[in-house]
């Protein structure tokens, strides 16, 4: 979903909650090639928010890409700000 | 503009209410729809998750939903508003983005 917005030129920017974080984990076999491609689609910003890491015992550098970690505060705010969300 | 929290859990069924109501911001909506529907019922295990964030954000139900579940509007937390597909249809307009949770 998030490469199809991308491919059509929209500017799109991937927030991960909850278990979604875990899907970025290190050491899992079929994910990571997933999301380093989103750099390929120009999909840059990827956004995770603190207290879904912490709530799982991780930390930024147990991801698979470099992310930009931000507060569970910050979150309606960022929402408010994009004309369209999609849940994947 | 605030955001339109769309709901259709049982909060039973799956923590996805709360995991909304965690990010929700002030003068945002939640419309609970489907089997979210049983959240808004006063008096059950769930209705402290609704009334911990009744000041921040506005809750609304479908009415539909709850008729089809055998739910008397009677049943509803007063601070829950209660609207038909019209009112949905309302609500999408007032609010933007709108942000479905499941």
């Amino acid at each position: 979903m998030v490469m199809t917005a991308a491919a059509f030129d929209q500017a799109v920017r991937l927030l991960i909650l909850d278990d979604g974080v875990f899907l970025l984990k290190r050491g899992q076999r079929p994910v990571a090639p997933l999301f380093e491609a989103l750099a390929l689609y120009d999909v840059e910003d990827i956004l995770v928010e603190r207290e879904s890491l912490r709530e799982r015992q991780l930390t930024a550098e147990d991801l698979v890409i470099p992310v930009r970690v931000v507060e569970r505060a910050d979150i309606a705010g960022l929402t408010a700000a994009h004309d369209v969300v999609i849940p994947c | 503009m605030a955001t339109l929290h769309l709901v259709n859990r049982s909060p039973s069924e799956s923590r996805t209410l709360e995991h909304c109501l965690a990010r929700a911001g002030k003068g945002d909506a939640v419309l609970l729809i489907e089997n979210a529907v049983y959240a808004a019922v006063k008096g059950a295990d769930f209705e402290a998750v609704i009334e911990s964030a009744a000041g921040r954000v506005g809750f609304y139900v479908l009415a539909p939903d709850l008729e089809a579940r055998g739910i008397k509007t009677s049943e509803i937390a007063g601070n829950i508003g209660l609207v038909d597909y019209g009112g949905f249809v309302d609500l999408t307009a007032d609010y933007q983005p709108i942000q479905f949770w499941f």
